[in-house]
C-alpha cells in the first residue's frame, strides 16, 4: 500500500496520515515543514523495515542530515521491535501507532501500544564489561535509542496503553549544507 | 555461495591461507528479518570445524541490536574456543553504535583484508581472550 505520495507503507492495512500542517510555507518535495504524521501497522517484524524506509523518506524530505536519519531509523526500528516483541510477545493481531512530528529543528516520535507495560526508563544500561552480558548478546536495544535520540519519556495512559516518547533535536548548525532536500525557507518550529 | 533474504544477502567463502576461516561477506540491511539467515550460515560454519571468521560488512546498511548481539556472542564464543573475529570494513554508522555501546574495545576490525588475514593467523589471535 502507498501514501498520497507514493510511498510504501509496513503493509496493505497499514495508515499513513498528515494530521496537521502547521506551516503555510512548504520544504522542497511540498512537504509541510511542520507536520505530524500518524502510522498504524501491524505488530510483525516484517511490518518493521517499511516502516523505517517510510521515516527515511519523511526525514530526508525534512532535511535531516544522513547521521540524525540513521539515529531516527534505529531509535524507531528498536522501539518497535521492543513493541513487538515485549509488549505483544510477538502477537501478529496486534497493532502499533507512531505519530512523528518533524519541525525546523526537532523530530518527535511517540509509539502508542496496548500491551503489557514496561517502563524502559526502569531498565539500566547493559554491562557490556561483564562477558557474561556480551555472550548472551542481547539488551542492546534500549541503549541504542537512548543514544541516538535526546530524550525518552514513558507512560502509561488512564486507559491501559503505553506511550514511549523519543525526542531528537536536529543540528541546525549545518543548515544549507544538507543537499537539495534542505530547508531554506520559513521559520516555524 | 550466496543466501539471502528480501533485505540481505550473505556471500560465504574460504580463505585459501587457511580454509578453516570463514569468511561472510553481508549485504543489505541486517535487520530482525535477516537474523536467521546470519545465524544459520555462521552455525554452519562452526560445524564444519571453523572457529575463525573474517565478516565483511562494507556493505551493510543497517545493523540493528540484535545482530550486534549475535557478533558480540560470536566474538566471545569463539574466544573461548581459541580461535576470533575480525570485521572488515566496518561502515562509519554501524562503528558509531559500537563506540555508543562502548564495545568497540573487544572487537577486531580492520580496514585491510590482508591484514584482518593475517591477525586471525597469528598465534596471538588463537590465545587471545
Amino acid at each position: 500500500m502507498k501514501d498520497e505520495r507514493g510511498t510504501d507503507l509496513p503493509d496493505e492495512t497499514a495508515t499513513a496520515t498528515l494530521v496537521r500542517d502547521e506551516a503555510e510555507e512548504r520544504a522542497p518535495l511540498d512537504l509541510p515543514i511542520g507536520a505530524q504524521y500518524e502510522i498504524e501497522f501491524p505488530a510483525r517484524i516484517e511490518a518493521v523495515g517499511p516502516l523505517c524506509a517510510f521515516l527515511n523518506m519523511v526525514g530526508d524530505c525534512h532535511g535531516l542530515s544522513i547521521q540524525e536519519l540513521q539515529c531516527v531509523e534505529i531509535a524507531a526500528y528498536e522501539s518497535a521491535l521492543n513493541i513487538i516483541e515485549h509488549a505483544y510477545g510477538f502477537d501478529p493481531e496486534e497493532r502499533i501507532m507512531i505519530r512523528i512530528h518533524m519541525t525546523k529543528r526537532r523530530v518527535c516520535l511517540s509509539f502508542i501500544d496496548r500491551g503489557s507495560g514496561i517502563n524502559p526508563e526502569m531498565i539500566p544500561p547493559p554491562d557490556v564489561r561483564d562477558p557474561r552480558v556480551r555472550r548472551r548478546g542481547r539488551g542492546f536495544g534500549l541503549q541504542i535509542i537512548r543514544k541516538s535520540m535526546n530524550r525518552m519519556r514513558y507512560r502509561r495512559t488512564a486507559d491501559g496503553r503505553n506511550q514511549l516518547f523519543l525526542l531528537k533535536i536536529l543540528d541546525r548548525g549545518r543548515e544549507g549544507q544538507a543537499g537539495v532536500l534542505a530547508l531554506r525557507r520559513g521559520d516555524v518550529v | 555461495m550466496s543466501r539471502s533474504t528480501a533485505t540481505l544477502e550473505i556471500h560465504a567463502d574460504t580463505i585459501q591461507q587457511d580454509p578453516l576461516i570463514s569468511a561472510l561477506m553481508l549485504e543489505g540491511r541486517f535487520d530482525a528479518e535477516g537474523l536467521p539467515l546470519v545465524l544459520a550460515e555462521i552455525e554452519k560454519n562452526r560445524a564444519g570445524g571453523s572457529i575463525r571468521f573474517l565478516i565483511d560488512l562494507e556493505n551493510v546498511s543497517f545493523i540493528g541490536s540484535a545482530g550486534i548481539g549475535i557478533f558480540l556472542s560470536l566474538v566471545e564464543e569463539l574466544n573461548s574456543d581459541g580461535g576470533g573475529v575480525v570485521f572488515l570494513n566496518v561502515p562509519d554508522a554501524i562503528k558509531r553504535i559500537f563506540e555508543v555501546l562502548n564495545v568497540l574495545e573487544f572487537l577486531q576490525i580492520r580496514d585491510d583484508r590482508e591484514e584482518a588475514i593475517q591477525h586471525l593467523l597469528t598465534e596471538e589471535t588463537l590465545n587471545q581472550t
